[in-house]
């Protein structure tokens, strides 16, 4: 069967679901006496919401050209049959953990994501605090799927029912899942890990739908009650306004580029990992965490001599 | 109901939908200031700077922004984002201009988030400026 049905957009469709559920978390945020949103926080992250979705009608018209240019060079055709819709869950999950790793290694990329991560509160309305400049150019990693032979009506169906799916794990008002649920897909849980900025945190759990993906490939960590999180990033931003939430890291690279003393460490700036530098003023995850690890490791090492010796 | 531009129907939905989100919000309580004092600031700095150790700790008169002062002659910011608390290094590199106006100290960095900061530190704001603005500070 190969129809080629009107595919509607999910995160539109959903959009008076995000608002009841927003409103419902309010509700019980304050019937549980738990300060989950604050008055600035919530309207910086509303306004990156709504102008996401108006870069994005102009953007997205971008990315559905680019698709359909590539799917004219398809090496089959899948079609849109029921295991296509299976199979389009998987490739394009599998794609979403990809571009959402490079998205937190990459500093080019993860100024386009840094914003998503950029309020220290964890509620529905931090999954709507979406990029304004990612759609301008984060298409490109989902071109192999149209490669591949996935209509690109059904890729961008899948990235918005992705989108969809992610709304509701950005919340605190849900613990743990079964452990069946836990261990297959991306929960609150799983998710309040990656928003955290712990040491054991930073760059963990990148899934989209499937935390399989996470497991798969060494980016797991499960959320620790002992070290509970602490959410935004590494160097908080403390502002509400839309415009400096969406370019601050842009407007940071630029000032290291010109800074920069030659043409490599202006590369390093540009495509390394996040917080590398040539001056010590800033470190990267992978320095925090190994940072924290050793004063872990001097704070218990008195302890494990003493065991040694006993 | 999909978005549609020409349909300006479709397009009320997310405003009212953030109306009554932003009204809900502020009559829960919403609408608050994290309050700073020194164990907030000292728990604050070990979790964001644990390299940094503060020496001394001045905080405004309306408990929004703190001003520390590291063992080695480094700073540190520590202010109220909402009901948040960020914590900022502050680099040399970074300052633009120190400002006192009567006792209200005033910091200008070159931060493209949140540059200025303004202290009211009555009868201390002198002496905290010349000590950020002292030659033989360590970034």
């Amino acid at each position: 069967m190969t129809l080629e049905p009107q595919l509607a957009n999910p995160v539109e469709l959903a959009i008076p679901a995000f608002i009841v559920l927003v409103l419902l978390e309010i509700t019980v945020a304050k019937r549980r006496r738990k300060a989950a949103y604050e008055l600035r926080d919530t309207a910086a992250s509303l306004a990156m919401g709504l102008g996401n979705l108006a870069i994005g009608l102009a953007a997205g018209a971008v990315a559905y050209l680019a698709l359909n240019g590539v799917y004219q060079f398809r090496l089959a055709s899948l079609g849109y049959a029921w295991w296509s819709f299976i199979l389009i869950l998987f490739a394009e999950d599998l794609t979403y953990y990809w571009f959402h790793r490079l998205s937190h290694r990459c500093r080019f990329w993860w100024a386009a994501h840094v914003n998503h991560h950029s309020s220290q509160h964890y509620n529905l309305s931090t999954a709507l605090r979406q990029t304004w400049t990612g759609g301008l150019f984060d298409w490109v990693l989902w071109l192999p799927l149209a490669l591949i032979g996935f209509p690109p009506a059904l890729i961008v169906f899948q990235k918005g029912v992705s989108l969809v799916y992610q709304f509701w794990i950005h919340t605190e008002t849900i613990g743990r899942l079964p452990r069946w649920v836990e261990a297959v897909m991306n929960t609150p849980s799983h998710h309040r890990v990656h928003h955290a900025t712990n040491p054991r945190y930073l760059d963990r759990n990148y899934a989209g739908i499937f935390i399989i993906w996470d497991r798969l490939f060494g980016s797991f960590v499960a959320e620790a009650p002992e070290d509970p999180c602490r959410y935004g990033i590494v160097k908080n931003i403390g502002s509400f306004n839309p415009l400096r939430i969406a370019l601050h890291e842009w407007v940071a690279i630029a000032q290291d580029v010109t800074a920069a003393a030659n043409w490599r460490e202006r590369l390093i700036y540009l495509l390394g990992q996040p917080g590398r530098c040539f001056d010590f003023s800033r470190q990267t995850t992978d320095e925090i965490r190994a940072a924290w690890r050793a004063r872990g490791l001097a704070v218990s090492a008195p302890a494990d001599h003493f065991r040694a010796g006993t | 109901m999909g978005m549609d531009p020409k349909n300006p129907v479709s397009l009320l939905v997310p405003l009212i939908g953030i109306a009554l989100i932003l009204a809900a919000v502020w009559l829960t309580g919403g609408a608050r200031r994290a309050r700073i004092d020194r164990a907030l600031v000292l728990a604050r700095l070990s979790e964001d700077l644990p390299d940094f150790a503060a020496a001394e700790i001045v905080i405004d008169a309306d408990a929004a922004t703190a001003l520390a002062a590291g063992a080695n002659g480094s700073f540190a910011l520590v202010f109220a984002a909402g009901d948040k608390v960020v914590v900022r290094a502050l680099e040399r590199r970074e300052l633009r201009r120190v400002k006192v106006a009567g006792d209200l100290l005033e910091i200008d960095t070159s931060a493209f988030t949140h540059g200025r900061f303004a202290l009211a530190l009555p009868g201390a704001a002198a002496a905290w400026a010349r000590r950020l603005a002292a030659p033989e500070r360590v970034a």
